[in-house]
């Protein structure tokens, strides 16, 4: 996962942000991105190779593992971070695409303003608004969504200790471990926590906006 | 990866370089090196084979994970990672508060200047919160965390300038809650953790048949990292509690001299430039050097004060305080002594209406050589030069070239 490469997209959209777009950014990075890279990567590194069965039987750890987890924690928080990430670049690309018919514009016209367009801050209005909007929106679509879906396929955001699988090839109904539950209950909980944190940022980032635009 | 993941958070530290005192400097180098670096080092290779190497005293399969879950619930180094994103939280919420706000009050300025002179005056097209904003931001796909003209980062550092931009209760504010997370997670290490990690643990957990002697892997050097990331943290702890100490006695101090120049402030009142001004404007020297020379006392007047002073009259400041160092103030303050210097040139010419052809140049190359040695004997005994204030005195010295020129 390039995370330095996504970073670099981001950053260059958050100059058009408000200020709680820059604080979600910033909480984005830093506990999700961070944590994720830093610190989780490392709790679940070994799921698989320490997911012990009660069984000597070949092929029913394999078995039993890929019943339990169709999707690692990690998977799922990258992707639901890129995700996240992708309607900022919506704003970005409106930008870009505004620039580039303001310089043609201006290349007909002086040739300093070419620089301050670089550099220049768009007010959020019109179409520009719409489009900050609608990046919210999905933003908190997708937020949304993809904690339903952790929530939904491991039976809420606490990692049992012991998990019971009679899938052919294993002999019997065994018991399977899995490795550091208790961790991955901490991270899984502070990951939540830190979605819904960056969710109500967008909210009130939404309900700011509305009053901006209804202010006007 | 984690090595991007590190240099994203220093980057961000490094920033609030530029907006900490000198024990907040200190705190800052204390957390990158000691412990972003060790937890980043020593907790990857120590704690690497934590599990795997953690051994039960039975084959019953499941028993290994099992206990390894009770004996430890959240591993070390996760600890000290959610430890040191807690404690720098409220230094990074300080700085963006502090860019915001600064970035604001030069937009106030800037449109205060626009309404005043009805032109864009010329420190406009440098914003001052562009090269703090750059620190997250990126041009053309590279990233610039320092300025994006090539000009030196503003720096709001230092009690005074924290002091002066309205931060401080901030600052403050940031400065507890530091000491209280640090606290928090001391005693939390103590709780989960003790002060020491014992060879061998023992466990009654199903589906373990008894109670199984488990083993833990390299049980002394984990001992030692515990108890060095200890004294880490209570020194990061005892700095915190000197920073603020160093804040609450300078605040003291200065409403103390603030206090003792209020009463010296009616006898120097009548003159605007009292013998105080030494360097700024220096051209202003070369005319009231001839009637008395002026004494400097040095141990009490530092660099800026010169600039502070050029401006008393107007903002019945005390010299004690640092010049703003936003250059739409310098800009006032240079303009002002222009206006004053014009006057004193006049005064200078109808006093020495009898006195014969002393053309400028020689005299004032001969002053001017003897001003600047007495600038840097200044420079040199009290003062900490600031790149805005050094910025000030050559623009000075332009200025008073083009008086005597």
């Amino acid at each position: 996962m390039s995370w330095p490469a996504l970073y670099a997209q981001l950053v260059g959209a958050n100059r058009h942000s408000t200020s709680l777009g820059k604080i979600w950014l910033s909480v984005l990075f830093i506990f999700r991105v961070m944590v994720l890279v830093v610190a989780a990567e490392s709790v679940w590194g070994d799921e698989q190779s320490d997911f012990t069965c009660n069984t000597l039987q070949p092929g029913c750890e394999n078995v039993c593992y890929d019943q339990f987890f169709p999707v690692s924690h990690i998977r799922l928080w990258s992707l639901q971070l890129v995700f996240v990430s992708t309607p900022t670049l919506l704003v970005s690309m409106y930008v870009a695409y505004r620039n580039h018919c303001d310089r043609r514009r201006l290349l007909q016209g002086q040739e300093e303003e070419l620089e301050t367009l670089k550099t220049r801050r768009l007010p959020i209005v019109g179409a520009l608004w719409w489009t900050y909007f609608c990046s919210l929106v999905f933003k908190m679509l997708f937020e949304g969504s993809f904690m339903y879906v952790l929530y939904v396929v491991y039976d809420g955001f606490e990692m049992p200790r012991l998990v019971q699988c009679d899938q052919w090839p294993c002999p019997n109904l065994v018991d399977c471990f899995i490795s550091r539950p208790t961790e991955k209950t901490i991270f899984t909980v502070f990951m939540a926590t830190a979605s819904s944190i960056c969710m109500v940022l967008n909210l009130a980032e939404l309900a700011y906006l509305v009053a901006k635009a209804l202010n006007r | 990866m984690s090595n991007m993941s590190w240099s994203f958070l220093t980057r961000l530290l490094e920033e609030i370089h530029n907006h900490s005192t000198f024990v907040g400097k200190v705190w800052l180098t204390v957390l990158i090196i000691f412990r972003i670096v060790l937890t980043a080092v020593g907790g990857e290779s120590i704690y690497s084979d934590e599990q795997t190497k953690f051994t039960c005293n039975t084959k019953q399969p499941g028993c290994d994970n099992v206990c390894y879950d009770a004996f430890a619930p959240l591993s070390h180094v996760r600890f000290w990672v959610f430890q040191i994103i807690m404690i720098s939280t409220p230094s990074i919420m300080y700085m963006g508060y502090a860019i915001h706000k600064i970035a604001r009050s030069s937009e106030v300025e800037r449109r205060k200047h626009q309404r005043l002179h009805k032109r864009p005056p010329p420190h406009t097209r440098w914003r001052e919160s562009q090269p703090l904003e750059d620190a997250l931001e990126v041009h053309d796909g590279k990233v610039q965390p320092v300025s994006n003209t090539g000009k030196d980062p503003p720096k709001h550092d230092g009690r005074r300038k924290i002091l002066q931009q309205g931060l401080m209760r901030i600052y403050v504010l940031q400065l507890m809650s530091r000491a209280i997370f640090e606290i928090a997670f001391l005693a939390g290490q103590y709780l989960l953790y003790g002060f020491r990690v014992n060879p061998s643990y023992v466990c009654n957990r199903i589906p373990c048949p008894h109670r199984v002697d488990c083993f833990i892997s390299r049980p002394t050097e984990k001992t030692i990292f515990l108890l060095i990331m200890y004294v880490v943290s209570c020194l990061c702890l005892v700095l915190n509690v000197c920073e603020m100490l160093h804040l609450g006695i300078g605040t003291f101090r200065d409403t103390l001299h603030m206090k003792r120049n209020r009463g010296r402030r009616p006898g120097s009142y009548g003159y605007p430039f009292s013998r105080n001004i030494t360097a700024s404007p220096p051209g202003y020297n070369l005319v009231m050097k001839t009637d008395k020379p002026s004494r400097i006392p040095n141990s009490l007047i530092p660099h800026e004060q010169n600039m502070a002073n050029v401006a008393q009259e107007q903002q019945c400041t005390s010299p004690d305080e640092n010049i703003p160092s936003d250059l739409a103030s310098l800009h006032r303050h240079l303009r002002v002594a222009q206006e004053q210097l014009d006057m004193a040139f006049q005064t200078y010419q109808i006093k020495n209406t009898q006195q014969t052809s002393r053309t400028s140049s020689p005299v004032s190359g001969g002053t001017v050589a003897e001003q600047n040695r007495v600038n840097t004997v200044q420079e040199k005994q009290g003062a900490r030069p600031r790149s805005a204030t050094d910025k000030a005195t050559t623009i000075v010295k332009n200025v008073k070239t083009s008086v005597w020129i």
